[in-house]
This record gives structure tokens, sequence and C-alpha cells, in this order.
């Protein structure tokens, strides 16, 4: 038994779609979306440009919510919590559920600043704890042996690899228990690419991953289970060996193959 | 973006063709033109106003002998009414450039507010600054005759200190500054607008998802990311009202201020109305007086001027 009570190797489902649904203004971006994302792995969600990925992940911590003329019908369900609720808090449903988004967004503020940012938000923090969380941070994301000397120096030094490292220390500081990760190595080189993929496998003991991503060798590589979505629907969701070595759906078999999308 | 980037390998040099040669001069004789007007105003305002500007001038007052007469009174009262203008319209300013750009009113009634506020602010910033003055003069310097038409001041507090106030507020440094803050508005508004456009959207997103709330995004993240533009921008606009004369002339008057002002309430005159004034007398001496009084004028907005690009400087975001 591991220490939350359940047998080890069977994962609970943290994120819960069924018959999810979601609009901006008049276009319906998801259709009927149904999908478990499993505790503690990483979930790659794949598909051509503009067929909802980030829409999902933008609407599991209601990021979208800034959005005007978005709106979501169905259910979604993080740990329990009706995500669509009108009583969900959804300054706390934040902290629980990160982000880290496409483009590195560090704020002009220092590294270490960038990294307490989260925590400071609920609570005062000494220096002392701030120092502990930023460091765990930085180290959690690989960033700390780099930055250590210099973590007062602005993070806007940082090179786009680094940056994306330190905004994936930036979401994991506040300690929340998913980390949605929209399109993380778009705009990075191959290498800082694959320093991102190892901290993947790192990260995934830690926290539950959901990865949106173009790249289909990244989701190959990186996840434990992937789902296939073309314009708004779910055509196939499955361990991400099976998915890509036996398709059930012959619109899975044209799309990693290269003959659509 | 960097100047080498937009480069569209425009010039006037021989790899052009004729037709874009030709453009390229005009632009440039354009330039020079501004450059030469503006030198040929500056030299002979200097040329006048050089000789007369020393301590004796800048601590002195007013006196019927041009050689001994001194811009202190009119100094004091420019950096008083900016000071007033400042403090006024920056907190004002900015809070309403929040409002137009930050926040998203739920009822309607307060949506059909900040659309029109938002359509018609920038033509706010157009309306002669006479206008502001005829304002300031109905709403500060009368209070809308609201405590009748008096000769004195219908209620004094704080009387014969340095805090002495009035109602209605008379034509003291108070309503001059707080008219010369109606003519800045406008313009800390667009500016202030213009610093948070350009803070980047992820900015405002990355700080909510990491469970910011609204205030929190604004406070944190949205609002010090577009301090240096907002601070630069304002500047500029209190250096445009501080050197407004029409606004303060409908305020004050013309009037002989032998002194700085000592409280908030008393005559007082700024320098573009002491160069209205002096600029306007026939006899011998007064226009050098005038010359010398925009060198002074020239040189408060060249510190304004040069506070606003470094502060941008100091503090410049680099957002890729």
């Amino acid at each position: 038994m591991s220490e939350d009570g359940r047998a080890p190797g069977v994962q609970a489902t943290v994120i819960e779609a069924r018959g999810f649904d979601a609009w901006f203004g008049e276009f319906h971006v998801l259709r009927g979306i149904r999908l478990d994302v499993t505790e503690r792995a990483v979930t790659a969600l794949i598909g051509p440009s503009g067929c909802g990925k980030s829409t999902f992940l933008r609407w599991c911590n209601r990021l979208n919510d800034r959005v005007r003329g978005a709106r979501a019908t169905g259910a979604l369900r993080i740990q329990g919590i009706d995500v669509l609720g009108p009583d969900v808090d959804v300054v706390e449903l934040r902290r629980k559920v990160a982000m880290v988004f496409h483009r590195p967004n560090p704020f002009p503020k220092s590294i270490h600043d960038n990294v307490a940012f989260g925590p400071r938000l609920a609570r005062r923090l000494g220096r002392g704890d701030a120092e502990e969380i930023v460091e765990r941070s930085l180290r959690l994301a690989g960033l700390w042996d780099e930055v250590r000397d210099r973590l007062g120096r602005s993070a806007l030094t940082l090179s786009g690899g680094q940056r994306q490292r330190l905004c994936i220390a930036r979401a994991i500081a506040s300690d929340p228990d998913v980390l949605l990760m929209d399109e993380p190595c778009s705009t990075l080189d191959a290498k800082s690419t694959a320093v991102i993929e190892d901290l993947l496998t790192e990260l995934k003991s830690r926290f539950t991953i959901v990865l949106a991503t173009n790249n289909m060798q990244q989701a190959a590589r990186a996840s434990e289970h992937c789902a296939l979505l073309v314009q708004g629907e779910l055509v196939e969701f499955a361990p991400t060996a099976k998915l890509f070595s036996n398709p059930s759906r012959r619109e899975t078999e044209d799309f990693i193959t290269g003959r659509s999308g | 973006m960097s100047r080498a980037e937009r480069g569209t390998g425009l010039s006037a040099g021989t790899t052009c063709r004729l037709p874009e040669r030709l453009f390229v001069v005009a632009c440039r004789a354009a330039t020079v033109a501004i450059v030469a007007a503006f030198a040929v105003v500056a030299g002979v305002v200097v040329w006048l106003g050089a000789s007369h500007l020393d301590a004796g001038f800048l601590g002195g007052t007013v006196s019927r002998h041009p050689e001994r007469a001194g811009i202190w009174p009119a100094l004091a009262g420019t950096l008083w009414t900016a000071l007033i203008c400042a403090v006024i319209a920056l907190p004002i300013g900015v809070g309403a450039a929040v409002y137009l750009e930050e926040v998203e009113p739920r009822r309607g009634v307060w949506r059909r507010v900040q659309r029109f506020v938002r359509a018609n602010i920038a033509g706010l910033a157009g309306v002669p600054s006479i206008v502001y003055g005829i304002l300031g003069l109905t709403v500060f310097v009368r209070a809308w005759g609201l405590f009748g038409d008096p000769v004195g001041p219908a209620v004094r507090v704080f009387a014969d200190t340095p805090f002495e106030l009035h109602l209605p507020p008379g034509r003291g440094i108070l309503s001059g500054g707080l008219t010369l803050a109606l003519v800045a508005l406008p313009l800390v508004i667009r500016s202030a607008q213009l610093a948070l456009r350009a803070v980047p959207q992820s900015m405002r997103e990355s700080a909510a998802s990491l469970g910011a709330s609204p205030l929190q995004v604004v406070a944190r993240v949205t609002l010090p990311a577009a301090l240096p533009e907002l601070l630069g921008g304002s500047l500029v606009a209190v250096s445009r009202a501080v050197g407004e004369a029409a606004p303060v002339f409908v305020i004050t008057g013309l009037v002989y201020v032998y002194q700085a002002p000592s409280n908030a309430v008393e005559p007082f005159t700024t320098l573009p109305l002491q160069v209205f004034d002096w600029a306007n007398r026939s006899e011998p001496g007064y226009r050098e007086l005038a010359a010398a009084a925009c060198i002074v004028l020239l040189g408060i907005h060249v510190v304004l001027d040069t506070t606003a690009t470094l502060v941008r400087r100091a503090f410049r975001r680099d957002w890729r």
C-alpha cells in the first residue's frame, strides 16, 4: 500500500471530463469530450492546430473566464471539484491547477521574485520561507545550478529554454496538484526541448501533467496516455504505446502517419 | 524592436532609384525644417535673454526697472501649480486609465459609460486649454457662486497659516493647480492607457493562472510593468500643462505679484503669464526680460522631459 492508501499501480483519476462542450461565441470548439486524466502521469493531447487542445487546458483552470464569449457545458471535475460550477473558487482552483504557456512569459522581475510570485499571493512569506520555496522549485525545474548565483537578476536575462524552466518553477512553487502545459516547447530549440522533456519524467512523479503538443514524437516519448483531438472531437484516447503502434481508428492512423492534420 | 530590424533600405544613396531618392530628400528636408525653425526660435531667445540670466534674475521680483526685475514669484508660482497639478492629476488619471483598460464592468450602464469615455478621451485631450480655464474659474475660483459672490471669501479656515483655505477657493495656486490638473488629466489618462495596453496579455494571464485575484493581477503585475511608460508619459503631460498661459490667465488675471505665494489662496502668477506680460510692453528692456523668462521655462521643460526619458530608459522592459 502506498502512503495515500491505494494499492500501488492503481492510479486515481484526477481530471474527469464527461460530455464536455466549449464555445467561443458561435464557434463550437469542443464537442462531447470524454477524458480521464490519471494521477502522476503525463497525458498528452495531440491534434492539428485549432483542434481545441488549448481550449481544454484553459477550461481546466478557468482561464477562459477572462475571454469574452467563451462558455462551456457538461461535466469537468478535477479531484471531485465541479470546475464549471458557479460556487467554485477560481483563485483557489488555479492554485491547485497550474499552467505553463506555449511562450515563456516570465514577469519583468527578478528570478527570485518570479518563483515566489504564486506563494506570495496567498500569504506573506518570511525571507527564509521564500528562499526555501524558490530553491526547491528551481531544483525541481532543473534550473537551480544555472541561476543559484544570480537569483536577484532580472528573469529577462535568461535564455528562452531557461525562461521556460523558470516558468515551470514558478508554476510549481505553489505546490499544485495538476500541471497544464500548453505546447511548452513550441518556441524552443531542440536542445532546450530535450531538457524540458527530461524534466517531464521527473515532474510526473509529483504532479499530474496534461501536455498539449503539436509534436507527435514528443507525445510518444513523454506521455503515458494520449488523446487525439480533431476539429473539437476526441478521436481516440488510449495508452500512448497503443495509440502510436496499434491505433484502433483509421483517423488516428492517418494523423500519426502524417496523412492528415 | 531595434532600428536595424525595421530598416527598409530606403536611402538617398545611389543604390536606390530616383523616385525613392526624391522621397527621402523631401522627408529629410521636412526634418531639417523643423530643427531649423526650433533652432532659430531658441537662438533668438537665448541671444536676447541670456545676458539677463543670473541669480538676481532668478531670485528677484518684479520691478519698474527692467534691469532689476526678476522672476522668483512667477517661478515659485509655476513650481507650486506644477506640484498641485501632478499630485491631483497622476492618481486620478492612472485610476481612470486602470478602469478604462483593466476593469470589465458587469452592469450594462457602466459598460456604456466605459465605452463612451474610451471613445471620447482622446478628443478631450484636444479641447482648447482656455475652455478648462473657464471651467476652473467657475468651479474652483467661484465654486459656482454657491457661497454668494462677496468681495472676500465667505469661509476661511486655518487663517494666517500657510495652510489657509477659503470657500470659494478664490484665485490662488490651489485653483490654478487644480485647473492645470484638468488640462493635464486627459493627457495623463491617454498615456497611462497606452502604457497599460503595452503590457502583453500573457502577463495578465500567467498571473491569473498562478492564482492572482483580479486586483492582484493589476497591483502586482500590470501596473508595475506599465510604470516606467506611465510615469514618463505623465511627466510629459504635467510639463505640457504648466506651460499653458491661457487657463492661468483666466484664473488670476494679470496681477503684479511681489513675492512667492506663501499659501494656497493668495494671488499668484506663473512663468508663461510673466512672459506674456513682459512681451506685451513697449518700453525698452522688457523684450529681453521676456526672452530670459522663456529660457527658464524651456529649462523646466527640458528637465521634465529628460527625467521622463530617463525614467523610461532606466526601467525599459524587454518583453520578448
